[in-house]
């Protein structure tokens, strides 16, 4: 009888908890809705950028829906305005301002159609300085952000990253393949060669990095994680830096991130709330029931960069694998196996025939692309701060 | 037997009738004293011829007590035996038969021997004491169905009632029978036991047969004889070779003869064998299966009675409010099968005694002791084991019963696959149940109840979740006299979570909660005649909260401690509740409660400016106030009405009107009772919630009652229901009336039952519409939820079918069978997606606009007993069986992240796949 319970509970053991979670697409048509979003920061001590899109269906596959043609100003709290202009992609930006500090900034929102909208007055916060620390442990390297206000002012904090790394092709291809009009397999120049292997990529935060020290006695945050770099990304296969930029926000613009977190990252366990509705402090003049989503606040950021290097990172191994594969010399073949762009010929193949006497071509060694041209990944343009 | 009646009846006619014709010439003097009736009979052979013949089983409790002087034999025994059951004729060879007990032979005299004018028993004594009424010391018990009892000092008419009371128990084990049917037919006069067992019945005085009958017994019969008021306990034998077959009422007419509307009975037995997840017997999940009960999803055995919230459920158990009924985040109810001998749910028709909840009365009722011998139970299953122990304090007068339940499956946790996403999760939890009961003496009982419920468990999160339950009672009863009872209760019921985190040093906290409350109640019945019965009494609880505490934990946690202030209140009422049968018909039960609540101090107040949300914005200052100080009262009477008609004996009409009152809310930021949710009293910023009901059914029963059905439909109405602005903090919010706003309701639904109460198969198959709606049209109130427009609530969901089926193989195998669907449960989805902070970010709908998928479950168990000899030491039985046969992935609910650039949408389902489970029990 033990060993029937025993098989009766092994077999529970698996069922009980697996498979809890399924994905789920309920069929969602017809549902048009197309609110303005609107974020960013005004800077009083900088470059303000301001970004403008609309909401679009679940279903739709393709990325953000930008608004331009908008007409973005700052305006103080004693009437004077200063432009942003608009730089395409739903992207405005203003110049590089010195605005009083003692006043209050609002955004104000003319887009093309002719609907005007206003964020609500924020007061200017000043940032605490910044620091980047990071720490590895067996899962990867953690990067995190400490500050402390020793005036107890802050309280609310938002942290933006920005990441950047180096990227090396791991194979080196003499070798480039031009499809059309005709397949044909040419020679690199030595300058494609080098271009080819050294480039840097970026990555802006995707998640929202907020904390509140409202329940703790001092202001002070220590380590907040910012970014988790898992073992075998490639962020860290030659040298990898990150600039995080921390603001000072309202108590107002981190219970809305904190409502937009809740909605859209945190969910997933059996005692999470039911969504809410994430709306900001942007409303519409032309109709006050129209939803905005966005809040816009007012801070000057104060930012900190550092670098990690592979080396210092325990020789950091990326899991990336750039294995070449033979294809033999067959135009029909390579035609085949080489139909796409995503792979490109590391090398010749060349082998002795002793009938002849002489090396003949007998085929390519292919491999991914992006392990021969770094600009596949990224830029290879050197950033300024490299 | 009647043959024999016949015949002698006919040798009364033709032969002792013709005798009495002539004058006996012996006469009769002496004085006799205390005499059995052997003695009695020797004296009167020896001072004259005749012969006197008798049953001596018949006259043992007869004592005569007699002068005479000089007095023919007949004069003497008419005198004797006038108005008693006993009997006498003389034949005409001088031989006197004595008997007793059939009706025909105490009429026969009246009849046949009418005393000659004139002639006059000249005796002033008593004459007999029946000793079986006799006894001061104790009601007679009534344990067999061939002897006549008779009741009260006779006297010569028969005009007139007399009330008859008493109490059953169960001959085996001692403990009291409650809701066993006692009537008569003819005419049909019928009561039921109430909790405690006792019975009174108005009946005119005379010759009766009193049919029994209840669950777990058999069927049976008392004779008596009602001379005047007196005690009667029956003492009843049990079934035991039922083998757990599905008796959802005490009585088979009940749902016909019960005034009250959506009232649910079920014992333990049909609990049992209901199949439940891993085996564990589960009061609460039974409940579910019942008509107009729904959850908002598997781990939740919060439930919603008729479109009410969770927190308004009123759940006593033994008294004692249960404020969390569940372990291990709602997997299992906290109540221990094994002390529970039945329960009982009012969703319509509220008795007047109850209030403070607006939906439903969930009553869950603790076995007694047995009386006359130690015995105990224990289970192994997989999750649980269970260890019971009950029996007698002193015989036949008090019993304790002790029961435990404890978990280990933090092993089973440790085995998962390490993917599972509560691998390592740690499962802790266990209750505990002493009750005593104790008879003093007749009129006097005291019971005792202790319950104690604890958890700490974590979900491989590094937060645990520990809460706990305390309750402690003390029930007197009183009986002052045939017609009036009382009992007094009081108890102290507590519920506290206390929860911590370890995560980062600097942040590790504790937070706890906890609410407490003293409750004081008298509760009277009186029975003013068969058909009117009357209830009253009075309650009192004092609320203490403890909001909350937020703790560092640990020496280098930078934790502010935040202790929130307490809060106190005072909820008091009076109740009185009528019972009236106007004709056999037609019954009215009708009933007025008025409620108090008085919110005191020491206590900050905020105040807000009039006719604007209530937001941080608004306020406008506070008033802090002292302790005891009286802060807020809020008052109303509360109406319970309802009434019956029966067509036909197996055809009833009823329909019902209630009001109900709610002073204290749970606030919750999901939808199931979860380790966070906390209690809030009613202040002056949070109004109580008021409901109200009316409600009509339909019943019918077929084949002699063994099939019952039921249509009821009802409307109900919430007021000032709270529901949540949007991303609401609600733990620790000091301030919390500027997270809610109050919403108004309507509900209402249609609800149809079919019950097989008998035979080898039984069962019972319902169907529910029903539908809930909250609406939120105030914009001073706050942000308007769906532009003002009434929207589902969480737990709306309109379509529910279930069966619950029991198939008897054998006397030792039976089959369960369950199936239930459901229609999903609303939530709020997507609607369109936007790219903030660096991601896709999900646009949500309307409130509730959309619904997860349908529920649907289907359950399997197979009981097997050892076997019924009843004089062997152990009993056992084994339950296999499987929970959700298709291995359905029902959607507990459903929520959507953004990964990446990308917004994914998921189901969550508490059980994923098919759960065989096994459990083993053992009785000693």
């Amino acid at each position: 009888m033990l060993r029937a319970s025993l098989i009766t509970i092994v077999i529970f053991a698996l069922v009980l908890f697996q498979h809890c979670r399924e994905p789920y697409d309920p069929a969602m048509e017809n549902n048009v809705v197309s609110y303005l979003v609107v974020e960013g920061m005004i800077n009083t001590d900088g470059v303000t950028t301001i970004q403008l899109s609309r909401t679009r269906r679940v279903s739709e596959k393709e990325n953000r829906q930008v608004e331009s043609g908008a007409v973005v100003e700052i305006e103080s709290d004693n009437n004077n305005r200063y432009a942003l202009a608009d730089r395409g992609e739903g992207i405005y930006r203003s110049g590089f301002n010195a605005l009083p500090k003692d006043r209050r900034y609002r955004l104000r929102i003319k887009t093309s159609a002719g609907r005007e909208y206003l964020s609500t007055f924020a007061a200017v916060k000043l940032t605490p300085p910044v620091t980047v620390s990071w720490k590895q442990d067996s899962k990867g390297v953690l990067i995190s952000g400490s500050s402390k206000d020793p005036t107890n002012q802050t309280i609310y904090y938002q942290w933006l990253t920005e990441e950047t790394w180096e990227i090396n092709s791991p194979l080196r291809s003499t070798f480039y393949i031009e499809r059309t009009p005709a397949f044909r397999i040419l020679q690199r120049t030595g300058q494609d060669r080098e271009n080819a292997f050294q480039c840097w990529t970026n990555a802006l935060s995707s998640n929202i990095l907020t904390a509140s020290t409202i329940a703790q006695s001092d202001d002070i945050v220590i380590g907040f994680p910012l970014v988790t770099i898992l073992n075998g990304s490639d962020k860290l296969e030659v040298r990898y830096s990150i600039l995080v930029s921390q603001y000072a926000i309202s108590k107002e613009a981190y219970e809305f991130y904190e409502v937009m977190k809740k909605n859209t990252e945190q969910m997933g366990s059996v005692f999470d709330p039911q969504p809410s509705l994430v709306r900001g402090n942007v409303t519409s003049t032309t109709d006050p029931e129209e939803t905005v989503i966005g809040f816009i606040d007012c801070s000057v950021a104060s930012s900190s960069r550092i670098f990690i290097t592979s080396q210092e990172a325990g020789n950091w191994k990326s899991s990336r694998v750039c294995q070449a594969k033979f294809v033999e010399n067959d135009l029909t073949a390579l035609r085949r196996e080489l139909a796409t762009d995503e792979l490109g010929i590391v090398r010749a193949v060349y082998e002795f025939n002793p009938i002849t006497g002489r090396e003949a071509l007998i085929g390519y060694d292919v491999a991914n692309a992006s392990c021969i041209d770094c600009r596949l990944r990224g830029t290879n343009v050197k950033p300024s701060f490299w | 037997m009647k043959l024999n009646r016949y015949y002698f009846i006919l040798f009364l006619l033709l032969v002792v009738t013709p005798a009495l014709a002539q004058e006996r010439g012996t006469r009769i003097s002496g004085n006799f004293r205390d005499l059995d009736i052997e003695q009695f009979a020797k004296q009167i052979e020896s001072q004259t011829t005749y012969k006197i013949y008798f049953d001596q089983k018949q006259f043992d409790s007869l004592r005569v007590s007699l002068e005479v002087n000089d007095r023919p034999l007949n004069e003497v025994f008419d005198a004797l035996f006038k108005n008693t059951a006993y009997s006498y004729a003389i034949d005409n060879q001088n031989r006197v038969y004595l008997t007793k007990g059939r009706t025909i032979d105490a009429e026969l005299p009246t009849g046949l021997f009418a005393p000659a004018a004139g002639v006059v028993v000249a005796r002033v004594e008593t004459q007999i004491t029946d000793l079986s009424v006799a006894a001061d010391a104790g009601a007679p018990i009534a344990n067999t169905e061939n002897r006549i009892y008779e009741i009260g000092i006779k006297t010569s008419s028969l005009e007139g009632t007399a009330v008859l009371s008493g109490y059953m128990r169960n001959n085996k084990t001692g403990e009291i029978q409650v809701g066993a049917a006692i009537y008569i037919e003819n005419p049909r006069i019928g009561t039921s036991t109430d909790q405690f067992g006792f019975y009174s019945l108005t009946l005119p005085k005379g010759s009766h047969t009193l049919n029994i009958r209840a669950m777990g017994i058999k069927d049976t019969k008392r004779r008596i004889m009602l001379y005047a008021n007196g005690r009667l306990n029956l003492d009843v034998q049990p079934e035991i070779t039922s083998l757990r077959e599905v008796v959802i009422s005490a009585d088979k007419v009940a749902n016909i003869k019960d005034v009250q509307l959506g009232v649910e009975k079920i014992n333990i037995a049909t609990i049992k064998q209901v199949p439940a997840v891993f085996g564990e017997a589960d009061v609460l999940k039974v409940v579910l299966t019942l008509p107009g009960v729904k959850s908002v999803g598997e781990a939740s055995t919060g439930f919603n009675v008729r479109g009410g919230a969770t927190d308004q459920n009123l759940i006593l158990f033994n008294d004692a409010t249960i404020y969390n009924p569940t372990h291990f985040f709602g997997l299992f109810s906290a109540f221990n099968p094994e002390v529970v001998k039945n329960i009982e749910l009012y969703k319509s028709s509220i008795p007047a005694r109850y209030g403070g909840r607006l939906s439903s009365v969930l009553e869950v009722n603790g076995r007694d002791g047995n009386l006359k011998k130690v015995t105990g139970t224990a289970g192994l299953g997989l999750i649980t084991s269970r260890l019971n122990l009950e029996g007698p304090i002193v015989q036949d007068k008090s019993s304790f019963i002790l029961g435990g339940r404890t978990t280990y499956s933090n092993w089973l946790m440790n085995l998962l696959p390490n993917d599972a996403s509560y691998k390592g999760a740690k499962v802790s939890f266990y209750d505990v149940n002493a009750m005593i009961t104790n008879k003093i003496n007749d009129k006097n009982d005291i019971y005792f109840t202790g319950y104690l419920s604890n958890d700490a468990s974590n979900l491989n999160t590094d937060t645990l979740f520990g809460y706990k339950n305390m309750n402690a009672s003390l029930k007197w009863k009183h009986v002052f006299n045939d017609k009036l009872l009382g009992t007094a209760t009081g108890g102290i019921d507590r519920y506290q979570y206390n929860n911590h985190s370890n995560k980062g040093n600097v942040s590790a906290y504790n937070l706890d909660f906890a609410i407490q409350q003293l409750n004081l109640k008298t509760d009277f019945n009186y029975f003013l005649n068969p058909r009117y019965t009357i209830d009253f009494g009075l309650s009192t609880i004092r609320y203490q909260i403890d909001p909350g505490r937020y703790t560092p934990r640990g020496a280098e946690s930078l934790v502010v401690p935040n202790i929130m202030e307490k809060e106190q209140a005072q909820e008091s009422a009076v109740y009185l509740g009528n019972r009236f049968d106007v004709t056999p018909a037609l019954s009215l039960d009708f009933g007025v409660r008025y409620s108090m609540f008085n919110y005191l101090g020491p206590k900050k107040i905020n105040e807000y400016a009039p006719n604007v949300p209530r937001d941080p914005a608004n306020l406008t200052g506070s008033t802090t106030y002292g302790n005891g100080d009286l802060i807020k009262t809020y008052h109303g009477p509360e109406v319970r009405l309802a009434a019956r008609y029966a067509v036909t004996e197996d055809f009833s009409v009823k329909t019902g009107y209630n009001t109900l009152r709610q002073y204290i809310h749970m606030l919750s930021s999901t939808t199931a009772i979860s380790p966070t949710d906390i209690w809030k009293l009613s202040d002056p910023n949070i109004k109580p919630q008021f409901g109200d009901q009316v409600s009509f059914g339909l019943y019918k029963n077929f084949r002699a009652n063994t099939i019952e059905t039921s249509a009821e439909v009802y409307y109900k109405r919430l007021k000032d229901y709270l529901d949540y602005k949007s991303g609401s903090r609600i733990v620790m919010n000091p301030d919390i009336e500027n997270a809610v706003f109050n919403t108004r309701g309507k509900a209402y639904g249609l609800e149809l039952m079919i019950k097989k109460l008998t035979g080898k198969f039984n069962g019972w198959l319902s169907y529910t519409y029903s539908r809930t709606l909250l609406q939120q049209d105030d914009p001073n109130a706050g942000e308007l939820i769906n532009n003002g427009e009434y929207y589902p609530s969480n737990y709306d969901k309109p379509h529910d079918v279930t069966l619950v089926s029991n198939f008897r193989i054998s006397h030792r195998i039976s089959f369960s069978f369950n199936a239930t669907y459901s229609t999903g449960r609303p939530v709020t989805v997507p609607i369109g997606k936007y790219f903030y902070s660096g991601s896709f970010r999900a646009l949500y709908s309307d409130r509730n606009e959309f619904r997860v998928p349908d529920y649907f479950r289907t359950d399997i168990s197979l009981n097997i007993d050892g076997n019924h000899r009843v004089n062997q030491k152990t009993h056992n039985f084994w339950t296999i069986g499987a929970y959700n046969l298709t291995g359905r992935k029902n959607a507990y609910s459903t929520y959507f992240i953004s990964e990446g650039q990308e917004i994914k949408g998921y189901k969550l389902s508490v059980f994923g796949s098919v759960i065989p489970f096994l459990n083993y029990n053992i009785k000693f």
